[in-house]
C-alpha cells in the first residue's frame, strides 16, 4: 500500500528521537519512497491526461468525479511521502546540530570504537553534568541529548551539513569571545568546592596558589581545576 | 537542538536553585573586606560584626571560608513557619504568602549554614515538609478546576509553580485543542448548511489534515 | 618587586567599575534584567526582540571583569612564589570569578534559547524579518539564520528534494491544504507574574475580563498578555 514505506521511515525517526547517537542513514527506505513518489506522479499525470481526453468525449458526471478523486488521493499520497522525508531529515539535522554544540570530536571510524565519545579532553561539559547528577539521571539536562556522532552513519549531504554547521557556529561564537557558548548548561552553582584528598598526589599548581595533596587533607578549590583529579580518584568532593 | 528539549519552555530544579541564590541575605562578617563592584551588583564594604546584605551565593562563599555567619531570614524559624502552616489550614482556598524562593533558600541554608539557624535542623525540616505538603495538596485540588482559558496561582513560589508546569500546560493545551475543534466543528456545520454545493470541498479539506 | 600592591588592584576594580556606572543607567538592575530576559525568552513560544542594549552592556562588563581577573591572576602568580597572596585577595577573586561564571551562564542560555527558536521556525523568521522594521534579531542572529537556512536547503535538496517531481521540489510548500512551514504557537499557555503596581485588564477569548493584580500569578494564553511583556509589566515565569 502506498505510504507504507514512509511509515517505516517515521518509525525509525521516532526511535532515533530518544537515542544519544544518530543511527545509520536509511538509504534504501529513502530510495524506495522516492521511487513511490515517482510512480504516484506518473499515475497522476496519466489521470490528468485521461481527463483531458474525456473532454473531447465527455463522460458521465460520476466517472468524472471518480477520476478527480483519484487524482486527489494520488497527490495527497505524494505530499504525505514528502512530509515524512522532511520530518525524517529534520530530526537528523537537529541531532547533528545538538551534537555540534557539545564541542566533542565525532567518531571517524565506526569499526574501532563503541559510543564512548572520543576526544576525552574536550567533552568536559558532558562529563561534569554526568558526575554532578549521579543517580538522578532522569533529571539530567543531557538526557536524550545527542552525545555521540559516527561520521559513517551520515550520508554525504549530511556530512557536508555537519561541516557547514560547525563553521556556522564557530563564526557565531567568535562574536562572543568572552562567553563560552558551548559551556555547561547546568547552572554554575559550585565553582569552588571543598575536596578531601584520598591519595597522596604531590603538589598541584592552580591560579589560586599551589596545594600539597596529602591524604586526608581538605581544600577549597576551583572545581574546574580539580575535575580531572576527582575523576582519577585522588580527590573527593565533600 | 541548540538547547536540550528539557530546557525548552521549562526550568530545571537546579536552575530554580540558581535563581534563588541571587536573593539577598544578611550576613554577620567575621572580618573586613573592601567593597566590590561586581558585574551586576555591588558588595558593600564588610567590617567584622557589622551586618550587611549580600547575594546568597556570595554569602555562601564567605561562609565556606568561615568569614561570616548568615543571619537566618525572618521567616526561617519554627514559630513563623508554624504560623504559616496554621494559616494554610485556616484558608483552604488560598496559599499563604511565602518568599518566592522559600524552598530553595531553606534547603541551601539547612545544608550549608545549619549552625547559623536559630532552630534545630530536624524541627525546621519537618515543618518545612508539612508546609510543602499542605500546599501541594491544595494546588492539586485547585487544578481540578482547570479550564482552557486561565488559572490563578497567587501565593505559590517559583519552585512549586515549576513543578506544576508540565501537568498544567499539557492539560490546558489539550483543553484548548478540544475547545478549538469544537468551535471549528460548529463553524463547519453552519457553513455546510449555508451552501450545499460546497459540501464536497469541505470534506476534502478535512481529509487534508489527516497526516 | 613589591611595586604592585593588593590594594592597588582592588582599587582598580573599583575605579573601572565606578566609571562604568556613570556610563550606564541600569547597572543596578543588570542582573535582574538579564534573568528576566532569559526566562522570558525561555518561556515565550515565539522569539522576543533581541535585548541589544542589555546584552551589549553585559558583554562589555563581563569582558572588563574578565580582563581584570586575568591581570590579578598574573599578579597572584608572581606573589604566590614569594608566598604573599593573602586570603583576602583570594577570596575576592573567587567572588569575582563566580560572578563572571554566573553571568556567562545566563548569557549562554539566553543566546542559545534564541537560536533554538530560529532553528525551529527558520522559514517563518526569515519571512518575518524581511522588510520588517522591527528589530527582532541581532546582526549575528540574522547571519546565523540565513546561513543555516542555506545549508539546510542544500541538505534537503541533496537528500531527496531534487529527486522529486518538479511540483514537489519546494521546501516551503504551503499548497495541498497543509503548510509545511512551522510557526510559533502564540495561543499556547504561559505562566506569568505581574510586576507592575497597577492592575492590568485583559480580555479573554470568551469575552470575559481578567484582572491581573500586582504580584499575581496566572496561567493565560500568551497572545493575551504578549504586549505587557514587551512593556515589562508582566514577566514570564
Amino acid at each position: 500500500m502506498y505510504g507504507e514505506i514512509a511509515n517505516k521511515l517515521i518509525l525509525d525517526a521516532k526511535r532515533t528521537q530518544n537515542l544519544s547517537e544518530i543511527p545509520l542513514y536509511q538509504t534504501d527506505l529513502v530510495k524506495d519512497i522516492l521511487k513511490e513518489i515517482q510512480d504516484l506522479n506518473n499515475d497522476s499525470e496519466y489521470l490528468i491526461e485521461q481527463q483531458q481526453q474525456l473532454e473531447e468525449e465527455p463522460l458521465t458526471e460520476e466517472e468524472m468525479k471518480i477520476n478527480q478523486c483519484q487524482i486527489f488521493v494520488t497527490q495527497l499520497s505524494m505530499r504525505r511521502n514528502k512530509r515524512c522525508l522532511l520530518a525524517y531529515e529534520r530530526l537528523r539535522s537537529e541531532k547533528i546540530v545538538e551534537f555540534s554544540w557539545l564541542n566533542v570530536n565525532p567518531i571517524i571510524d565506526s569499526s574501532t570504537s563503541t559510543s564512548s565519545g572520543s576526544g576525552s579532553g574536550s567533552g568536559n561539559s558532558l562529563n561534569n553534568s554526568k558526575s554532578k547528577s549521579s543517580g538522578t539521571d532522569s533529571n539530567s539536562i543531557y538526557n536524550n541529548y545527542t552525545t555521540s556522532l559516527t561520521i559513517d552513519n551520515l550520508n554525504h549531504a549530511e556530512q557536508d551539513y555537519y561541516k557547514g554547521y560547525q563553521d556556522l557556529i564557530l563564526n557565531y561564537k567568535s562574536k562572543f569571545s568572552d562567553i563560552d557558548l558551548s559551556g555547561d548548561l547546568e547552572p554554575p552553582t559550585n565553582i569552588f568546592i571543598d575536596v578531601r584528598v584520598l591519595k597522596d598526589a604531590g603538589e598541584v599548581q592552580t591560579e589560586y596558589g599551589s596545594f600539597n595533596l596529602i591524604k586526608d587533607s581538605q581544600f577549597y578549590v576551583r572545581k574546574s581545576d580539580v575535575d580531572r583529579l576527582i575523576q582519577q580518584g585522588y580527590l573527593e568532593e565533600l | 537542538m541548540v538547547l536540550p528539549k528539557q530546557l525548552q519552555g521549562n526550568l530545571m530544579p537546579s536552575e530554580v536553585n540558581f535563581l534563588g541564590e541571587n536573593e539577598l541575605v544578611t550576613i554577620l562578617p567575621r572580618y573586613s573586606m573592601k567593597k566590590m563592584q561586581l558585574i551586576g551588583t555591588k558588595i558593600p564594604a564588610l567590617r567584622a560584626m557589622r551586618r550587611e546584605q549580600v547575594p546568597l551565593w556570595v554569602a555562601l562563599i564567605l561562609k565556606s571560608q568561615d568569614k561570616c555567619s548568615i543571619v537566618p531570614p525572618k521567616w526561617l524559624n519554627v514559630v513563623y513557619l508554624k504560623d504559616k502552616y496554621d494559616e494554610e489550614v485556616r484558608n483552604p482556598n488560598q496559599f499563604s504568602s511565602l518568599p518566592w524562593h522559600w524552598l530553595e533558600i531553606s534547603k541551601i541554608l539547612l545544608a550549608r549554614a545549619a549552625d547559623d539557624l536559630t532552630d534545630p535542623s530536624h524541627q525546621l525540616r519537618s515543618i518545612l515538609q508539612d508546609l510543602r505538603e499542605i500546599r501541594l495538596v491544595k494546588s492539586r485540588k485547585g487544578l481540578k478546576e482547570l479550564n482552557e482559558s486561565n488559572i490563578v496561582l497567587n501565593g505559590l513560589s517559583l519552585l512549586e509553580i515549576n513543578e506544576l508546569r508540565p501537568f498544567v500546560l499539557t492539560v490546558m493545551n489539550k483543553l484548548r485543542q478540544l475547545h478549538d475543534t469544537n468551535n471549528e466543528q460548529t463553524a463547519a456545520d453552519t457553513n455546510g448548511n449555508d451552501s450545499d454545493g460546497m459540501a464536497d470541498d469541505d470534506d476534502y479539506d478535512d481529509e487534508g489534515a489527516y497526516v | 618587586m613589591s611595586g604592585i600592591d593588593v590594594n592597588d588592584i582592588l582599587e582598580e576594580f573599583e575605579t573601572t567599575s565606578r566609571n562604568e556606572i556613570s556610563k550606564s543607567l541600569y547597572s543596578e538592575n543588570l542582573y535582574e534584567e538579564l534573568i528576566t530576559a532569559m526566562i522570558n525568552e525561555r518561556m515565550s513560544p515565539e522569539l522576543l526582540p533581541y535585548k541589544k542594549e542589555l546584552l551589549n552592556q553585559v558583554l562589555r562588563r563581563i569582558s572588563n571583569q574578565q580582563q581584570d581577573l586575568l591581570d590579578s591572576h598574573e599578579y597572584g602568580e608572581i606573589n604566590a612564589e614569594s608566598g604573599v597572596v593573602s586570603t583576602d585577595f583570594k577570596l575576592q577573586l573567587m567572588i569575582i570569578e563566580t560572578d563572571i561564571e554566573r553571568f556567562n551562564y545566563l548569557v549562554r542560555l539566553y543566546l542559545r534559547t534564541r537560536l533554538t527558536k530560529l532553528d525551529k521556525y527558520t522559514i517563518h523568521y526569515i519571512n518575518e524579518t524581511v522588510g520588517n522594521g522591527k528589530i527582532l534579531l541581532s546582526p549575528e542572529e540574522e547571519e546565523y539564520i540565513d546561513q543555516h537556512f542555506k545549508i539546510l536547503t542544500k541538505l534537503y535538496n541533496n537528500c531527496f528534494l531534487k529527486k522529486m517531481p518538479s511540483s514537489l521540489t519546494l521546501l516551503d510548500d504551503t499548497t495541498g491544504g497543509q503548510s509545511m512551514i512551522e510557526i510559533p504557537d502564540t495561543e499556547s499557555h504561559v505562566f506569568i507574574k505581574s510586576i507592575t503596581k497597577s492592575t492590568i485588564f485583559v480580555t479573554l477569548d470568551d469575552g470575559e475580563e481578567l484582572n491581573i493584580e500586582n504580584e499575581g500569578i496566572y496561567v493565560v494564553k500568551y497572545s493575551s498578555i504578549k504586549r505587557y511583556i514587551e512593556i515589562g509589566d508582566i514577566v514570564l515565569i
